[in-house]
């Protein structure tokens, strides 16, 4: 297994050879311009509800199946109900119902107004099953089996650029996120304020020339950097130890430039924004960020009281209910997002939300949803269209003969038009970052003509 | 706080006192308090002993049967002979009214003995039979007379059947009976009891060793041969007249070495050109392998330890220690090793003690298994001074003795009293103390006192923590490791959350059960864990109802709490096992509404599903009878049962355990010696904890060793444990508090991390960057502190009479990582000891304890003490 440190070290030496400083060049993730490409994947964990998420309220049985949780259609400027996404959200696709947004979602409408952000309202993958952490698993190695490594890590591993230790991070929360652990090291950084080590009896700050600023840091590279790995544990925490060393300073650097700008926005000291707000400032410095695993987690395992039935308001945006708050909160910290980014940066960056399966198409007895099949996924950022994906067109029993929404849409082909159509990865190493999955080109992204 | 302690009193202790009057209770002394004039005539005249009587059952269909007696009722159920149900025992309350026992019986005659009927019949009439899955009915009236005679017949003809011993309660061994719910009342316990006897010996003998008692050691060397050669009286050593000739190096006994070659005090012969080394001189060191031995010098300059009695060293990595004669000649060893090292290896000699220290790495004996380690007395202040070259030959060999395992996953980590008491008494004998926690000593930790850290009284929110701080406390102070390793273990496995309900003083209740339980039977912690009311509302089974099923519990009993995802059981049973569990609620039981809200499982046959309940072919392939009124409570008690001795259970939960102490990547022969233990002992813990640990390759397997990576609450406790750490008086919150937000910071969030499995075990969800600044920073606020909480390294390193850096070194590093830990690890705490002026801790006017700061500070950053 190449490590990190066998990676290392044979730059080290073919620069010495080269005798350039920086050793050999690779391709970045780019086009044309020479810009670097961002895939963000954000993971819903716990089952995200597509139904409430972007409501199918034109369709009677979803009324009659959720008597209690299903979200009337818009109706004005009435903010209890669905919000209208227009004709688009209809036209693309045959025999489709019509979906509508969260009213807790109003601020991704602006996205969505843009031309900009999709949504696949029944997505899954084949072999799913209905339980959380065997869906979260393969989702993340990219096929149902024993795999190790993510599909983002098999995309490090197979799309040469030059070896940076921020081209792939975990953002906002402390784990490894499957989909990007494996033979490269990458870092998880919870958010760019003390995210170093310091130790008053080791290091030496203000002591002159030659003496060690981070002395600590050093000792643990210093030590990390030798070859000699008992076990794969050893390697492991190494190549860890490794990567958090090689971080610190960029990190540091980006969130010292971020902090200059006074335009920043205050984003929510969630994973998500926190997350969101870190790859805002490597991004905005310049920084070769490829792939980032983060979460957004608001407790969307709503087997029951989906809503407050006991809400003196509207139960739908009772902000009271943390449910609606965080759902709302989620959707500022996207548009934050968006804004700070500007149209710019936005082209070179997609941001794809999901979630390990939707949840029952009827409620349960407890005002809740219980597990399901297909879920919405959506994306906004780069080449995105403004496009729905293979839909339902109810869930009537008649139709739908199972208690969920079926597999409609495979993750792996959104991930893989992302890849090839934004991140510009030849097609044809689709089928190694997703191991016997053959591409089927959904359009759900413009060509990248570059 | 005296207000907390008596409310927890009230609280648990009911659940202690419970276990421990079953325990002292032999089965024996109940049967004869219970030993009855019955009075019902007809069984008197049936029974020659009046406390047992015979039955006879015949059964037209061959099949699963569910046997069934209330427990606590003193009755004993044999059917052909094969003891079924014993419930003479003492049960918990909490755990359910009956005994549930399921076997496979062919169709034909069976004979039924019933021992311990009660004097008014009341007893009999509730021991119940049904074909699996069908509704129960009395035992009794479904039987007839039988005589001794008629008995004999039976059991005769069914021991000549083919396969007869499949007749035989399938999840009962032998000889030590099922008992499904086996808190209080089972006979395995009393089996513990015994066993705890035995192994009580072994500890009280070997306690009074400790690994800073040189004299153990001290005696070995003069005792080891024929020889009474006191080097020091003849060669003695004249410092002015050594200078560049070394020093008179063959002691008169020198020429003893060829007939006597194992002996201790001869020496090696140093000579201008080293000879192939003769014997070995070091003296034995198991009982004080972390400081050096008193010893009796030889030589000018030698080894005074090293290796065991045949001169062994463990080949991944030992220290060896030496001592100088006469320190004010030599302040240094350069020593050379054959094969050699790539860099030069020069020691420091301890200005008052002479001592140095030597550490060899498993680089070394990479080239060779036979070292030789060549030293020479050096001056640094003048090159012209140095001693004659003594030569040693050390042997490496594969570390088979298991201290590594036992101290890095028995344990929640080493402390430098465990490390030598685990290398005096040995793995075997300390994995079967640790399984019989009560013959361990805890009275050290009891005076902490560390029910006075729960903050009932507060809020929730300070309660959690309490708890939190409680739980470390327990897992870094208590002499019962295994147990909190354990009880950890169960509590995770039936992990469960406080979630918009009021349910807080549960999780208190439960984490105690897991403790106290953690050697106990699966089959209670998952009835147990079912009828939880924390369990009830985290996964919604309160809100499940007949109509209204929520299948949130259905769905996680069986993927986490039993048979694993891939048990084989269908979408379809999950609703089924949803229905199952109708009506499975709990209910408040203080309703003073004084302080944290007390609940207790409730059984409400209203919002029971009556219904039939078909499991598919493909999982259970049976139908539990749907049942009304209170017996529906019995469906659960049954697919409990059933799913407890399920196969897949068996491998599931093993896998589990096996990756915990074992290898993240369970090893799947471990997983099936700990299921086939879980098969025979009807799923005790300690048989499958015996399966696994006393399997060989359990310490022989190198690819089992320093391959797992320690969890942030680990890397906590283990870092208390090896420095010493304790609150100081008055600093209890600060102390815990700080530790608390370290693994929390680093993800570890016991009690309320939201997903129902539990934290992960594996070392790949511990290791990441953000895990390792939130661990390392805070980490740094305690070693910054080290005093405030408890630590005073440089006495603890003086009183285990250690003077240099190599020593030093050498020793936090042990007790830090089990022994295993790397040169470039060893060297970093040389460098940072030694300073610029060196590491003198005995001078007066010299002040080490930043220094010990510092390689304190540096060992929490290595991968070897992250690593177990």
């Amino acid at each position: 297994m190449a490590t990190r440190r066998d990676f290392m070290k044979s730059l080290a030496s073919a620069a010495a050879v080269a005798g350039v400083a920086g050793g050999p060049q690779f391709t970045f993730a780019q086009d044309a311009s020479g810009r670097t490409k961002t895939f963000i994947k954000v993971f819903q964990r716990g089952g995200a509800d597509g139904l409430h998420l972007f409501p199918l309220y034109n369709d009677p049985a979803y009324q009659q199946y959720r008597p209690d949780l299903a979200i009337l259609g818009p109706n004005g400027n009435d903010g209890g109900r669905a919000i209208s996404m227009g004709s688009a959200a209809a036209a693309d696709r045959a025999n489709t119902g019509i979906r509508g947004m969260n009213p807790n979602l109003a601020p991704l409408m602006d996205i969505w107004d843009s031309g900009n952000m999709m949504l696949a309202p029944a997505t899954s993958f084949d072999g799913a099953g209905r339980s959380h952490f065997d869906n979260q698993r393969w989702i993340g190695t990219g096929e149902r089996n024993n795999l190790i490594d993510g599909y983002m890590n098999r995309y490090m591993q197979e799309v040469l650029a030059a070896q940076h230790p921020l081209r792939g991070i975990v953002a906002g929360k402390t784990s490894i996120s499957t989909e990007i652990r494996g033979d490269i090291a990458v870092p998880a950084i919870r958010e760019s304020g003390n995210y170093d080590i310091t130790n008053r009896d080791l290091d030496n700050f203000d002591c002159g020339d030659g003496c060690d600023d981070f002395r600590m840091t050093s000792i643990m590279e210093e030590i990390a950097s030798h070859e000699v790995d008992l076990s794969a544990a050893e390697g492991n925490v190494k190549d860890n130890q490794l990567v958090l060393a090689e971080s610190i300073q960029d990190v540091a650097a980006a969130a010292q430039a971020y902090a200059m700008d006074p335009n920043a926005p205050a984003y929510s000291n969630s994973d998500l924004g926190r997350g969101l707000r870190l790859c805002a400032q490597l991004i905005k410095h310049g920084l070769p960020l490829e792939m980032v695993a983060m979460d957004w987690n608001i407790g969307w395992d709503t087997h029951r009281e989906q809503i407050d039935v006991n809400s003196t308001g509207n139960p739908f945006i009772d902000q009271n209910k943390s449910y609606n708050a965080r759902m709302a909160q989620g959707a500022a910290d996207f548009k934050r997002f968006w804004d700070d980014l500007g149209p710019e940066l936005m082209q070179d960056v997609v941001v794809l939300v999901g979630s390990e399966f939707g949840r029952t198409k009827k409620q349960n007895g407890s005002v809740g949803t219980d597990h399901g099949n297909g879920g919405a996924w959506f994306a906004f950022g780069g080449p995105t269209r403004m496009a729905v994906a293979e839909d339902v067109s109810t869930i009537d029993d008649s139709v739908v003969d199972r208690n969920w929404l079926p597999h409609l849409t495979s993750y792996r082909d959104i991930i893989g038009e992302i890849m090839v159509r934004h991140m510009g990865m030849e097609e044809n190493l689709v089928s190694t970052v997703f191991p016997n999955h053959t591409f089927n080109d959904l359009g759900l992204f413009t060509s990248n003509t570059a | 706080m005296g207000d907390a302690v008596n409310h927890l009193r009230n609280l648990s202790w009911p659940l202690l006192a419970a276990m421990t009057v079953g325990l002292s209770t032999p089965v024996l002394a109940q049967a004869e308090a219970t030993t009855p004039t019955v009075s019902f005539s007809d069984l008197i005249a049936e029974a020659e002993q009046p406390e047992q009587i015979l039955r006879k059952l015949v059964l037209e269909t061959a099949g699963m049967y569910t046997v069934r007696a209330p427990a606590n009722s003193g009755l004993q159920v044999l059917i052909d002979g094969n003891l079924l149900i014993d419930a003479t025992g003492t049960r918990l309350d909490d755990v359910g009214a009956d005994i549930t026992a399921f076997v496979s019986l062919d169709a034909g005659d069976h004979a039924v003995t019933i021992m311990g009927v009660d004097e008014e019949n009341s007893n009999i009439s509730e021991v119940t039979v049904n074909l699996a899955g069908q509704a129960p009915e009395q035992l009794f009236a479904l039987t007839t007379e039988l005589d001794d005679l008629e008995a004999a017949e039976i059991l005769t003809a069914r021991a000549a059947l083919p396969g007869a011993a499949e007749a035989a309660p399938i999840l009962a061994a032998s000889s030590s009976p099922f008992t499904p719910f086996a808190i209080g009342g089972g006979s395995s316990e009393d089996a513990r009891s015994a066993a705890a006897a035995a192994t009580a010996a072994v500890q009280v003998a070997s306690a009074t060793t400790s690994a800073t008692a040189p004299s153990t050691t001290g005696t070995t060397s003069s005792s080891g041969g024929g020889t009474t050669t006191v080097a020091s009286s003849t060669s003695p050593l004249s410092p002015g007249a050594s200078v560049s000739s070394g020093v008179p190096s063959t002691p008169a006994s020198g020429g003893d070495t060829p007939t006597a070659p194992d002996t201790p005090t001869t020496p090696g012969t140093p000579t201008p050109t080293p000879t192939p080394p003769a014997p070995t001189t070091p003296t034995t060191a198991t009982t004080t392998p972390l400081t050096p031995p008193e010893v009796e010098l030889t030589e000018v300059v030698q080894l005074t330890s090293a290796g065991n009695e045949e001169g062994l060293v463990p080949s991944t990595g030992t220290t060896l220690f030496g001592a100088v004669m006469t320190d004010t000649v030599f302040d240094q060893v350069a020593v050379t090793f054959d094969p050699p090292r790539d860099e030069p290896t020069v020691v420091s000699v301890g200005a008052e003690t002479g001592q140095f220290a030597v550490r060899m790495f498993p680089e070394d004996f990479e080239g060779a298994s036979e070292v030789t380690v060549t030293l020479v007395g050096q001056l640094s202040s003048n090159a012209e001074v140095s001693s004659e070259p003594i030569s040693y030959t050390v042997t490496g060999e594969a570390v088979q003795d298991g201290v590594g395992q036992a101290l890095s996953r028995l344990t929640f980590g080493a402390t430098p009293e465990l490390y030598a008491r685990v290398r005096a008494i040995g793995f075997e004998a300390f994995v079967n103390e640790q399984l019989d926690p009560d013959s361990i000593n805890n009275s050290a930790f009891n005076a902490m006192s560390p029910d006075e850290l729960l903050d009932l009284d507060s809020n929730t929110n300070n309660f959690m923590n309490s708890l939190r701080d409680y739980d470390f406390a327990h897992a870094a102070f208590s002499e019962r490791q295994l147990q909190e390793v354990m009880g950890r273990f169960w509590a995770n496995h039936f992990h469960a959350v406080t979630k918009s309900s009021n349910v807080y003083l549960q999780n208190l209740t439960d984490r105690e059960f897991y403790r106290e339980n953690a050697f106990g039977n699966f089959e209670d912690m998952l009835l147990y864990s079912a009828r939880s009311p924390l369990m009830s509302q985290y996964l919604d089974n309160d809100a499940n109802s007949a109509n209204n099923i929520n299948e949130n519990y259905a769905r996680e009993i069986l993927e986490l709490s039993s048979v694993g995802v891939n048990g084989g059981y269908s979408e379809d049973d999950i609703i089924e096992v949803a229905k199952i569990f109708t009506g499975w609620d709990f209910t408040e039981v203080n309703d003073d509404d004084e302080g944290l809200n007390e609940y207790e499982f409730e059984f409400r046959p209203d919002r029971h599903d009556t219904s039939d309940k078909v499991i598919s072919e493909g999982f259970l392939n049976m139908t539990i009878a749907g049942r009304s009124g209170a017996e529906g409570v019995q469906e659960g008690e049954e697919l409990i049962a059933i799913l407890a001795q399920h196969p897949s259970t068996r491998s599931f939960v093993c896998g589990k355990i096996v990756q915990l102490l074992v290898a993240d990547e369970a090893p799947a022969d471990l997983v099936a010696a700990c299921a086939a233990a879980w098969e025979t002992s009807g799923g005790e813990v300690v048989p499958m904890l015996e399966a696994i640990l006393l399997d060989p390759s359990y310490i022989t397997a190198v690819e089992y060793q320093r391959n797992k990576v320690k969890s942030p609450f680990e890397f906590a406790t283990s870092f208390v444990r090896a420095f010493g750490a304790s609150p100081v008086a008055g600093e209890e919150d600060n102390f815990y508090r700080r530790f608390r937000e370290m693994y929390m910071d680093a993800g570890y969030i016991p009690l309320t991390f939201a997903d129902p499995t539990g934290l992960p075990e594996v070392g790949a969800a511990w290791t990441s960057s953000a895990k390792m600044v939130a661990m390392y920073e805070r980490m740094n606020t305690i070693t910054e502190n080290a005093e405030d909480f408890g630590i005073d390294l440089v006495d603890d390193l003086l009183d285990a009479g250690l003077e240099t850096a190599e020593e030093v070194a050498g020793y936090l590093l042990a007790v830090s990582t089990g022994d295993r830990f790397t040169k470039p690890e060893f060297d970093t705490l040389v460098t940072l000891l030694s300073g610029s002026d060196g590491f003198t801790p005995l001078d007066p006017d010299s002040d080490e304890s930043r220094s010990v700061r510092q390689a304190l500070a540096a060992i929490t950053v290595t991968p070897s003490f992250l690593l177990q």
